[in-house]
Order: structure tokens, then sequence, then C-alpha cells
């Protein structure tokens, strides 16, 4: 079967045989010896070994390599907030604060043609009693006369409208305010000043 | 030990004193009898003189170099003409790739273009040069495997037991591998060999 098989191929392998031999050239020997002896040999380096060459680099490289890797996990666990003592504190959305409402705004909010002149009279004069009725309040017991009474009244849309004793105009339309929820605790605590206060005013309105 | 000594010893005695003495006359004696039959092997596998001359330069190199990896249970031809093999498949296969690149640096991205072989014209087959070129290209045509393992039977006369211990596969996959490679060749060449 071999033998079969050599002859099915045999010009192939004659054809082959026939071919001429390749030889160096004259210098090959001495060109071997020349890089041999020179210590040049084709010794090809990885990636690594490049990168890390000279070995006096090496724990140069190791020290960035490390100082990188450091940083890089410091950033990633960093908390995203900016520390309030560093920074100016930002302005919070959910709290609106009267102080920086603008005069004109203030002078708006009372030219309305919900609240009439002759209305706004009267709720300022309630104001004015209101705040005597306070002192002698406070007089007695120790309240502090800073707190300032509110008046409400319902105009035509049923939103609560609001005036203070500064004399503007108080509106929950379009306000973003804070609801807050108060536990049993507090509501109780909340009650018994509010009964208390009632107590008081109602004692002072039978002694007048 | 004269030269007249270091000539008459086999390549294993000469490659054990290398190893033991570090007697350079030794590997040089290896080299002057090594030098053409791994430059025509290797040639014949890759088609191109410079990278022939260069992988066979290395191949000795790697002898000299790693000489203490040689065991002597091996024959020393086949450790040898083990390590050629392995060089010249890496630069076969770092030749396609630069092929490949430049091809398709002009082309589209992924397509590999035939290059017509202007030299394969049976019409005007005469000289023998023309035909011996005509072989080597149908040579480098057939797959790497068979090729190496045709060079080595046909064209270096080795036998099937070394060249399975050079390729590192069995004597019957040698024997199938040169069968197909012939067969293939003789498709090529079905032109020349009709002469």
């Amino acid at each position: 079967m071999e033998f079969q098989e050599e002859e099915n191929f045999r010009n192939i392998t004659e054809i082959l045989k026939r071919l001429p031999k390749i030889n160096p050239p004259d210098y090959f020997e001495a060109d071997l010896m020349r890089k041999i002896n020179s210590g040049k040999f084709n010794i090809k380096i990885g990636f690594w070994n490049k990168l890390l060459l000279p070995s006096k680099l090496v724990p140069i490289s190791a020290a960035v390599i490390l100082g990188l890797v450091i940083l890089f996990m410091v950033h990633l666990n960093s908390p995203s907030k900016v520390d309030p003592l560093v920074t100016s504190p930002e302005r919070r959305e959910d709290v609106t604060s009267l102080k920086n409402i603008p005069e004109i705004m203030r002078e708006d909010f009372i030219s309305n043609d919900e609240m009439k002149p002759d209305k706004i009279n009267d709720i300022k004069r309630d104001n004015r009693q209101a705040a005597a009725r306070q002192k002698k309040i406070t007089g007695n017991s120790g309240i502090s006369g800073n707190t300032s009474l509110t008046y409400t009244t319902v105009n035509r849309n049923g939103y609560v409208n609001a005036m203070n004793s500064f004399g503007y105009r108080i509106n929950k339309n379009g306000l973003n305010y804070k609801i807050v929820f108060l536990n049993r605790a507090e509501k109780m605590k909340v009650n018994r000043m509010k009964s208390k206060l009632m107590m008081l005013i109602n004692g002072n309105s039978l002694k007048k | 030990m004269s030269n007249k000594n270091f000539n008459e010893l086999t390549d294993e005695e000469l490659i054990l004193e290398f190893q033991q003495n570090d007697t350079l006359k030794a590997f040089e004696i290896l080299v002057q009898r090594y030098k053409n039959p791994l430059t025509n092997y290797v040639f014949r596998f890759l088609g191109n003189y410079e990278t022939c001359f260069d992988v066979v330069q290395e191949t000795f190199i790697k002898v000299y170099r790693y000489k203490d990896s040689y065991s002597s249970i091996a024959k020393f031809s086949t450790w040898i003409y083990t390590i050629a093999g392995n060089l010249a498949r890496t630069e076969y296969q770092k030749q396609k790739r630069k092929k490949l690149l430049s091809i398709n640096a002009y082309g589209q991205e992924n397509e590999n273009y035939e290059i017509p072989d202007e030299n394969y014209r049976p019409d005007i087959i005469t000289d023998s040069g023309i035909k011996n070129e005509i072989i080597q290209k149908a040579l480098l045509k057939i797959s790497n495997a068979y090729r190496e393992a045709v060079i080595l039977r046909d064209i270096q006369g080795q036998s099937y037991e070394e060249i399975a211990e050079i390729m590192g596969i069995s004597v019957g996959t040698v024997k199938s591998r040169i069968n197909r490679g012939r067969a293939q060749l003789k498709k090529l060449l079905k032109d020349i060999y009709k002469e």
C-alpha cells in the first residue's frame, strides 16, 4: 500500500528531489560568529520589559502606577457632597424667606385688587389692636413680644390670604412650602400649648 | 582534542563537548554541518532568501544560547530541525500578516485579494530556472503542515520517524500529511510533470 502510494507520486517526488540546493552565502559563519561574539542576539523584548526598561526605572514606574491606582480609588470613594465649611451655602428651594421678597413685590401684594384699601386699613387697625393685646399678654405671661399675629381672609378663589403685622399678605398660592408631619407626642405638646394660650387669652378677656 | 578529532565526532558528541567544556570549535563544526541543509529547508518553507538567512542564523544563535536545554536522548538533527521549523513557521505567519495588512491598506477592510501569478505560464515554460520557481510557488500554495512534511521527506530526505519527532505528531499523521501535500502539488504542477 505504502509502495503504491509512493509510485503514485513518483513524478512529484522526482521533481522535488531535482530542485537545486539552496546554500547560505560565504560570509554566513563569519556573520554568525560576529553576532555571537558581540552578544547582540536578536532577543525579542516583551511589552512589559520594554515598558520597565531600563531596570532603574522599575521602582519609579511602580510608584507612579501605585499612585495612579490610589488616586483613582480615592476619587471613586469620595462623597459627592461638598464640605459646608469650605463652600458658600446654596439656596434651598424648599424654604422661601420673606426677607428675600423685594419691596416692589410687597407693594404688589398689598395693591392686589383682591384686597381693597379700606379692607387693608381694617386689617392694619386690627393688627395694631391685636399687637396692643399681645403686649399686655406678654407682659403678664412672659412670652416674647416679637410674636407676630396673622389675620387671614378667604379670597374669591377660595385661597387663604393672610396679612401679618408687618403689613403684607401671605399667599399660599404657588408657594413651595414644606409640610411637617408631627408624631403623637409632638401633637399632644402642641395641643397643650394651644389650650394654655387659649386659656390665657380667655382669662385676659374675662378680666377686661 | 585536535581539530581532526572534532570532525570525526558525531553531532551528539559535538554538542555534548560544547555543553560540558564550552568548546567553540565543536559549535563551529555543527554550524558547518547544518548550515546548508537548514538553509535549504527554511528557504523551501518560506520562499524568501533574505528571511531564510536570518532564520537560520537565529537557529544557530538559539543553539548557542540554549545549548544546555538539549537532552542527549534525542538526536541533534531532530532538535535543530525543530528549532528551525518553529522559527520558520513564526516568520511565515508574520509575513502573511504583513502581506494582508499591506493589501488591506489599499483595499476594503477584511477583503483578501489573490495576487495573480504572472510567472505561471505553462505555454512558455522552457527554462529550468522558471520551472523551479513555479515548483517553489506551488509549494508555498499548499498548507503549512503539508508543506513542512513534504519538504522534510522529499527534499531533505528525512525518515518518517524523524519527521514525526520534528513536527511533534505521530508517524501515521506524517504519512497522511505527506500524501495530501503531494496530491495538492500534483494538481498544481500537472503541466510540469507531464514533460
